[in-house]
C-alpha cells in the first residue's frame, strides 16, 4: 500500500474542470473530490485505481469516486486521472468528467468526450493537432440560443472554432 | 356411489381448475425468469471475474484478430446490458413483489457497470487524444509525458 501527497492545486486543467461541472450542476463536487483525495493519499490504489500509462518516472492513474449529485455507486460517479510523479511520491490530478455522460461507452464516445474536455480547456481539436485556442484577431462574438459563443483560432493550425463564453 | 353433481358445480370446478392452471403457468414463467436471471448473472460473473487489470492493459493494445473480436464482443455485450438494465421491464422487475428476482436484476445491472468500466478503461487506454491531453497537462506541470502506454496494470480495488 503506497501512499502519496496529492496536489489538486497544481494543474490548471483540473481547476478549470472542477469549475465547468460545478457550473453544469455537481455542487458536491469539491467534497466527492476531497473524500476521493482522503482515500487515495493513504493507497495510491484506492478507488478503482486503473494504471492508464506506466513509466519509470510519470504515470497515469484512473480513479472512479461517488457523487452526491448521482444517486447510484461509483460506477456512475466521477472519474479522476492523475499524474503520478514516482520520484517524489506526489499526486497531480489532471483531468475530471462525471461518468453519467459515459453511461454507454464505446471508443467514438470515449473520443467525443476527450475531444469535448480539450475544447473545454482551450486546445484545439483538430486531428493530431496539440495547440492551444485563443481569441481571434479581431475579436468575433455571436449568441447561440441562450449561450454567447466565442470566436477561437489555434495558435498552432490555425483552426477556428466557437466556444461558449 | 353416484354423485349428484350439477351442471353449474361442473362449471364451479372448472373454473377452479382453469384458475390453478393459469397459476401453474405464472408460476412456471416465474420460474423461468428467476433461472434465465441467475444464468445472465453467473455469465457475467464468470466473465468479469476472469478479466484481471493486466487483461485489460494486454488487450488494450492487442491488435491480433482474436484481439479485435474480443474487444467488439465485450463492447457489444455491453450495449446488450445497457439495453436491459436501464429498460422499464428491469424497472418492473426491480419492483417486483415477490422474492429473488429484484436482487437477480440488481446484481444485473451491478456487473453492467463493472463491464462498462473495463470497456472504459480499453477505450482510454487506445485513444491517442487522451494521450495528447495528458502530455498537454503534464508539461503545464513540468513533468514530463508518461513514455510507456502498454502499462502493466495494478489490482483494482474498492473505493
Amino acid at each position: 500500500m503506497a501512499a502519496c501527497t496529492i496536489k489538486p492545486e497544481a494543474s490548471p486543467q483540473f481547476k478549470k474542470l472542477c469549475e465547468r461541472w460545478k457550473r453544469s450542476g455537481y455542487r458536491h463536487i469539491d467534497k466527492d473530490l476531497a473524500a476521493a483525495f482522503t482515500a487515495i493519499q493513504q493507497d495510491i490504489l484506492a478507488c478503482g485505481a486503473f494504471r492508464l500509462q506506466a513509466g519509470s518516472r510519470v504515470e497515469v492513474y484512473k480513479y472512479r469516486q461517488n457523487s452526491k449529485d448521482v444517486k447510484r455507486g461509483s460506477s456512475y460517479g466521477w472519474r479522476i486521472l492523475a499524474l503520478y510523479h514516482k520520484p517524489t511520491g506526489c499526486m497531480y490530478p489532471i483531468i475530471v468528467y462525471p461518468k453519467t455522460v459515459w453511461s454507454d461507452v464505446d471508443e467514438a464516445l470515449v473520443a467525443s468526450a476527450i475531444i469535448e474536455i480539450r475544447q473545454i480547456l482551450g486546445y484545439c481539436i483538430s486531428p493530431g493537432c496539440d495547440g492551444e485556442m485563443a481569441t481571434s484577431d479581431p475579436p468575433e462574438r455571436k449568441e447561440q440560443g441562450a449561450a454567447i459563443q466565442v470566436k477561437m483560432q489555434c495558435v498552432k493550425c490555425g483552426a477556428i472554432q466557437w466556444a461558449t463564453a | 356411489m353416484t354423485a349428484t353433481i350439477t351442471i353449474n358445480e361442473i362449471e364451479q370446478r372448472a373454473d377452479r381448475a382453469f384458475a390453478y392452471a393459469l397459476l401453474a403457468r405464472s408460476a412456471k414463467s416465474y420460474v423461468m425468469c428467476i433461472y434465465r436471471l441467475r444464468e445472465v448473472g453467473n455469465a457475467l460473473d464468470t466473465l468479469i471475474g476472469a478479466i484481471r487489470p493486466e487483461h485489460v492493459a494486454r488487450l488494450a493494445h492487442d491488435e491480433s484478430d482474436s484481439g479485435v473480436r474480443l474487444r467488439s464482443r465485450l463492447t457489444e455485450l455491453h450495449h446488450l446490458l445497457v439495453e436491459f438494465a436501464g429498460s422499464e421491464e428491469a424497472a418492473k422487475l426491480n419492483d417486483f413483489p415477490l422474492p429473488i428476482i429484484p436482487g437477480l436484476v440488481q446484481s444485473i445491472q451491478d456487473r453492467t457497470e463493472d463491464l462498462g468500466d473495463i470497456v472504459e478503461n480499453l477505450a482510454l487506454s487506445r485513444s491517442d487524444d487522451l494521450r495528447n491531453l495528458v502530455s498537454c497537462c503534464a508539461a503545464s506541470l513540468n513533468l514530463e509525458a508518461p513514455e510507456d502506454l502498454v502499462g502493466g496494470m495494478h489490482d483494482q480495488t474498492g473505493s
